[in-house]
C-alpha cells in the first residue's frame, strides 16, 4: 500500500476502505458458511512453515485463530478492526491485518507470525529495534516488526517518507515511531549490504 | 538444585504460556520464585521506617488524607527486594507495573549498582501485590524517586555483608576486600562469586546503615541502559495481560450499560448461543458488585473470537430513564455556569481590586474536552476463585495492591487469600489503576466456578472508560503599562478525580487545581484561583499528567498570548514574570526551582534556534511546565496548510534532577510528545444522552508514524538531591506550545481543544 495523499484525511479514507474491503471478505464467507452450517471443516494452514490442521469456523480471523487455537501469543489484539495494526502478520510475505482477514483465506498460503520471523530473534530488524532500543511499553511491536518485514519486501530500499507512509498503519501509543523509522533504515541497509 | 524441584518450578512458570518459554531470563516476569532452594535474604530494617510517599505533601485536607490511606500502603515491613541463589543468576525484585515507562530496567539498576553486579547477570522478578514492598501503586512519576535511596541501601547492605563473608572464609581484613561484577575479590587471595558466601550471609547481622556509593563512582546510574526486556519483546515473548492462558480456562466478553447507572432490562441470547463455541450467556449485577463496574450480559465461550461474536449476537435492552442525561455541549455550559457562585483555592493580594488599578483587563475562556487513554492494549483479566475461596489474578494493572483490596473485600476474605499477578502492561496511561475489568474476571469466575479470561474489546474499552476531565476555564489578567500582569484571577472547573474513590464527589479539589494551575509560578502581587461545582454522570479517572493537561495547556497560551499582546518574545516575557532566582513551595508538590527552569528554558531555546529565522509559513511555540518535581520546557515547529497541521519537529529538555537511566528519560520525552500531540490535535471524547460516542481508533484518532516531528530531546541533571518524575511531566507542555506555533504560522488563535475541531473555525 502507498500512500501519495499527505496528512490525516487521505490517509484515513485508506483505513476506512481497507476496512470496509475486509469486512466485506468476512461477510462473504459468513455467508457461504451459512450455507454448509453444521458441516465441520478442517482447514489446513501453513504458519512458520509448520502445516497445522484446526476445527474453526471458516469466518474465524486469523489472529484468533493463531492466539487461541495455536497458542501463539506474539500477534497481538488492539482494535478488531484493522485500524492499529498490532495485529499484523505475513501472508505470502504481504504484511496484513490479522484481526479482519478470515483463516479461511490463509489456506494454501504462508503465515508468517513474529514467533516465525527469526529462530533466536536476530533478524535484522529485531536486531535494529534492540539497537536502538525501539520498544516502551512493546505490546504494538510484534505487529511493527511484522509490517516493516512486510514493507521490506515489497520495497527492500525505502526511503525515509516512505517508510513512515508504510508504517502509518501501526499505532504506537507510547510514540516510539522515530525510533522504529531509524531501525527499518538500519535494518534495510544492512539487509541489502547481504546481512539476510 | 534436583530434577524434581526443577519441575515444581516449572510448572509454576507455565501459569504463563509462551511460546518462547525457555529462551531466556527476560520472560522470568510473572514467575513466581519458588524459595526453597534460595537464600532469601531480607530488607528487613534496612528500609527503615520507610514511608517515602508523602514526603513534601501537605496534607491540608482529611479528604485527602483518606484518600491517600485507601491508595497508599506506607509501610514497609519486611520483604525480599534481592534474592542471591547459590547458583546462576541474582534475582532483583521490581515491584512495581512496567508500562513503557522502563521501571523494570530502572528500579533493579538502584540495587545493582551498589551490589556491584552487571545488568546482564540479574533475573527480574515481577512482585506479586503485596504490602511487604512498601507502595505498589505505580502512578505519579514516582517510582524511582520514592525507591532511589531505600533501594541502593539494599543492595549496598548485601554487598557489605558478603565482604564480610569473604572476609572471615579468607581470613583477610574486610578492608582488603573489593567487588566487581558479583564477585568479591582480594589482591592475594584471588575471587569468589557472591552465590558461593549465600549460605555464609544468612548467618550475619544486618548492616546498621549500609554505605553507599559516591555519585562519582557510579558504573550504572546516569548512564544509558536498554530496555532489560527488549529481547523478549521483539520476539513476541514478553507475556502480556492478554497472553494469559491457564488450563481448564474459559474465555468472556461482557456487553455493558452505556452508563454506568442504567439497568439491565431484559435480553435475547438465542443468537449468541447460537454461535459456535459459544458456552453459556451470564449476567452481572452492579449493585452487587460495586459502583467502578456496570451491569453486564456476560458471553462465555471456548475462545475469545467466539465469545467476542457471541456479544454481538446479544440483544440487549437497557434502562436507563433515571439518570441524567448528559450530553457534549449541555455540560459544557454546566461547567460555564457552574463559575457563576466559585469556591476560592488560592488568594494572595486583591486580584479584583487591582483589576479596577489596571490598564488594562484581558481575559480568555477555555474548553478542553474529555480524554481516553486508548492503551495498546485493551483491558483484560484473568481470574480463579477457587474453592477453598482464594483467588488468583493474572492481569495488568499498575496497583496490584488496590486489586487485593478490592477483591477481597468483594469476596469477603482477608487480602491473603487473593493473589495478584502482574503482567506486561500493554500501556497504562492510569487506566490500568482502575479495577474494575479485573472486579469484573473475579466476578464471573466466581459465578461459573472457574478460571477465566475477560476481554475487553476496543469499543469496550472506548465508551466504558475512566476519561480525563473535560475542563472549562477563565483566566483574566490587570495588565500594566508593559503589559505585565500585577493580577491574576484563573477559574477553573472539572469532575474530580475523587470521586472515583467518592462515587458523587464531583467538585474538584485543591491538590487538582494545583497541577499546573493554582501553583502558577510567576511573581504576581495579586492572585485569585477559584472553582465551581459539577456534577456529570460520565466516570472520569487519572491519564497521564492528569489535570497538568488542561492547566498547562490554558496558563501557556495565555502567557504566550499576554506576550505577543505585549510585543515581547515569549520566553524573555516568562523570564520576566520569574523575576530572580527563587524557590517556591508549591501545594502537593516538592519545591520549584526557579533557577533550574531558567535555566532548562536556555537550554531549549539554544538548541531549537529559537532566534534563527524559519522557511517561509511555519510556525514556532513555546511553553514550560513545572509538573511531577520536574522542570521541562518545549520548542515547536508547525506549518499548517488548509487546515492540515504539519508538526515538523520539537526540541524538549528535562531537569528531573538526576537521570538514573538518560536512555529512557530521552525516550519518555519522546513518547511524551507523541502523546501531548494526540491530545492536543485530536483527542475527544464526547457523549450523547450521557454514553459516549466514539468507539474504535477511527473516530478516536491518535498521531500515527507519519504525523511523527523530529524530537530533540536535552536531558540536565539540575539537583541530584531533588529528583523528578519523567513518565509525565514531558505531557503538559506539548499541547500548548502546539497551539501557540500555530498562532505563530498563522496569526489565529485556538482556544478550544482539540485543534482539529476549532482549527476550521480560526484559520
Amino acid at each position: 500500500m502507498s500512500l501519495t495523499k499527505k496528512g490525516r484525511t487521505g490517509y484515513d479514507k485508506v483505513i476506512r476502505d481497507r476496512a470496509i474491503r475486509q469486512h466485506k471478505m468476512t461477510h462473504q464467507v459468513e455467508r457461504q458458511d451459512s450455507n454448509t452450517q453444521g458441516i465441520k471443516t478442517m482447514l489446513k494452514i501453513t504458519i512458520n512453515g509448520q502445516v497445522h490442521e484446526v476445527d474453526v469456523p471458516p469466518d474465524m480471523p486469523i489472529l484468533w485463530v493463531v492466539r487461541d487455537v495455536l497458542h501463539m501469543k506474539g500477534t497481538k489484539f488492539g482494535c478488531g478492526l484493522g485500524q492499529c495494526g498490532s495485529c499484523t502478520v505475513l501472508l505470502d510475505n504481504k504484511a496484513i491485518r490479522s484481526c479482519v482477514t478470515p483463516v479461511s483465506w490463509a489456506v494454501g498460503k504462508n503465515i508468517t507470525t513474529i514467533e516465525g520471523l527469526s529462530r533466536e530473534g536476530d533478524h535484522p530488524l529485531q536486531q535494529a529495534w534492540k539497537d536502538l532500543n525501539v520498544p516502551q511499553c512493546g505490546y504494538c511491536q510484534p505487529g511493527q516488526i511484522m509490517n516493516a518485514a512486510g514493507l521490506l519486501h515489497a520495497n527492500a530500499t525505502p526511503s525515509a517518507k516512505e517508510v513512515r507512509e508504510g508504517m502509518a498503519g501501526n499505532i504506537c501509543r507510547c510514540g516510539t515511531y522515530q525510533r522504529i523509522e531509524k531501525a527499518i533504515l538500519q535494518a534495510a541497509d544492512k539487509m541489502n549490504k547481504g546481512g539476510k | 538444585m534436583s530434577e524434581s524441584k526443577n519441575q515444581e518450578e516449572t510448572i509454576e512458570e507455565k501459569i504463563i504460556s509462551t511460546p518462547e518459554e525457555s529462551k531466556g531470563k527476560e520472560h522470568s516476569a510473572p514467575k513466581k520464585v519458588k524459595r526453597r532452594n534460595f537464600l532469601l535474604w531480607s530488607a528487613a530494617g534496612i528500609a527503615g521506617t520507610g514511608a517515602v510517599l508523602g514526603v513534601g505533601y501537605s496534607y491540608r485536607y482529611t479528604l485527602m488524607f483518606k484518600m491517600m490511606q485507601l491508595m497508599a500502603n506506607n509501610t514497609i515491613k519486611a520483604k525480599a527486594f534481592l534474592v542471591i541463589p547459590t547458583k546462576g543468576n541474582i534475582q532483583l525484585v521490581c515491584a512495581r507495573s512496567e508500562m513503557g515507562q522502563g521501571v523494570r530496567t530502572a528500579m533493579p539498576m538502584l540495587i545493582a549498582e551498589e551490589l556491584d553486579v552487571g545488568l546482564d547477570q540479574v533475573d527480574i522478578i515481577q512482585a506479586d501485590g503485596d504490602a511487604m514492598y512498601g507502595d505498589q501503586n505505580t502512578d505519579g512519576s514516582r517510582s524511582i524517586t520514592s525507591f532511589f535511596t531505600r533501594l541502593r541501601e539494599v543492595g549496598a547492605a548485601a554487598r557489605e555483608l558478603l565482604i564480610e563473608a569473604a572476609a572471615e572464609k579468607w581470613r583477610v581484613p574486610a578492608s582488603e576486600c573489593r567487588t566487581n561484577r558479583g564477585m568479591v575479590l582480594h589482591r592475594t587471595k584471588g575471587s569468589i562469586p557472591y552465590g558461593e558466601l549465600a549460605e555464609a550471609i544468612t548467618s550475619l547481622p544486618l548492616p546498621e546503615k549500609p554505605t553507599l556509593k559516591s555519585s562519582k563512582d557510579f558504573k550504572l546510574l546516569g548512564k544509558p541502559q536498554k530496555g532489560i526486556d527488549q529481547s523478549a519483546i521483539v520476539q513476541g515473548a514478553a507475556p502480556f495481560g492478554i497472553d494469559v492462558e491457564i488450563p481448564g480456562m474459559v474465555y468472556a466478553c461482557a456487553a455493558r450499560a452505556p452508563l454506568p447507572k442504567a439497568t439491565l432490562k431484559g435480553f435475547d441470547d438465542k443468537a449468541a448461543l447460537k454461535v459456535p463455541n459459544v458456552l453459556k450467556v451470564i449476567r452481572l449485577r452492579r449493585d452487587k458488585i460495586n459502583h467502578l463496574v456496570n451491569d453486564s450480559v456476560v458471553v462465555i465461550a471456548k475462545n475469545t473470537w467466539a465469545a467476542i461474536q457471541g456479544k454481538r449476537a446479544l440483544q440487549v435492552k437497557w434502562d436507563d430513564f433515571r439518570l441524567q442525561r448528559e450530553s457534549t455541549p449541555d455540560y459544557k455550559n454546566q461547567l460555564e455556569h457552574s463559575l457563576k457562585d466559585p469556591a476560592t483555592w488560592r488568594r494572595e493580594g486583591d486580584a479584583k481590586a487591582a483589576e479596577k488599578q489596571a490598564e488594562e483587563v484581558f481575559s480568555r475562556a477555555y474548553h478542553t474536552p474529555y480524554l481516553l487513554h486508548a492503551q495498546m492494549e485493551p483491558l483484560v483479566a484473568t481470574a480463579h476463585v477457587k474453592q477453598d475461596k482464594t483467588c488468583e489474578i493474572w492481569a495488568p494493572c499498575q496497583d496490584p495492591q488496590r486489586v487485593q483490596k478490592t477483591i477481597a473485600s468483594y469476596l469477603g476474605v482477608d487480602v491473603k487469600k487473593v493473589t495478584v499477578h502482574v503482567t506486561f502492561l500493554g500501556g497504562g496511561f492510569g487506566r490500568k489503576s482502575q479495577p474494575d475489568f479485573i472486579l469484573e474476571a473475579v466476578a464471573i469466575s466466581k459465578q461459573l466456578k472457574k478460571p477465566v479470561k475477560l476481554q475487553w474489546t476496543r469499543e469496550d474499552d472506548t465508551k466504558h472508560g475512566f476519561y480525563h476531565s473535560q475542563s472549562f476555564q477563565r483566566l483574566s489578567a490587570g495588565l500594566d503599562k508593559k503589559g505585565y500582569p500585577i493580577s491574576w484571577h484563573h477559574q477553573s472547573v472539572f469532575k474530580s478525580l475523587v470521586s472515583v474513590m467518592f462515587e458523587g464527589f464531583d467538585a474538584a479539589t485543591p491538590f487538582e487545581f494545583a497541577m499546573a494551575g493554582s501553583n502558577m509560578p510567576y511573581r504576581i502581587d495579586n492572585v485569585l484561583c477559584e472553582t465551581g461545582e459539577t456534577h456529570a454522570s460520565v466516570r472520569v479517572g487519572w491519564l497521564r499528567s492528569v489535570c497538568n493537561i488542561f492547566h498547562s495547556f490554558t496558563v501557556n497560551s495565555f502567557i504566550n498570548e499576554l506576550a505577543d499582546k505585549a510585543g515581547i518574545d515569549p520566553i524573555e516575557y516568562r523570564k520576566t514574570l520569574y523575576g530572580k532566582p527563587r524557590v517556591i513551595k508549591p501545594d502537593f508538590a516538592k519545591p520549584m526551582h526557579t533557577k533550574r527552569m531558567l535555566t532548562v528554558m536556555e537550554k531549549t531555546k539554544k538548541e531549537f534556534g529559537w532566534d534563527k529565522p524559519l522557511p517561509k509559513g511555519h510556525g514556532k511555540g513555546f511553553a514550560e511546565q513545572f509538573s511531577f518535581n520536574s522542570h521541562v520546557a518545549a520548542a515547536m515547529e508547525v506549518s499548517v496548510k488548509d487546515d492540515n497541521v504539519t508538526v515538523h519537529r520539537c526540541t524538549i529538555t528535562i531537569d528531573c534532577g538526576f537521570a538514573v537511566n538518560p536512555e529512557t528519560v530521552r525516550a519518555q520525552m519522546e513518547g511524551s510528545v507523541a502523546f501531548g500531540l494526540s491530545a492536543g490535535l485530536y483527542g475527544k471524547i464526547t457523549l450523547k444522552d450521557g454514553a459516549v460516542k466514539q468507539s474504535n481508533y477511527h473516530d478516536y484518532p491518535v498521531l500515527r508514524m507519519n504525523e511523527m516531528p523530529k524530537v530533540d530531546v536535552h536531558i540536565i541533571n539540575g539537583d541530584p538531591n531533588n529528583m523528578g518524575g519523567v513518565g509525565e511531566p514531558g505531557v503538559p507542555v506539548i499541547t500548548p506550545a502546539l497551539v501557540a506555533a500555530i498562532h505563530n504560522a498563522t496569526g489565529k488563535r485556538i482556544h478550544d481543544l482539540p485543534v482539529v475541531d476549532t482549527i476550521k473555525e480560526v484559520v
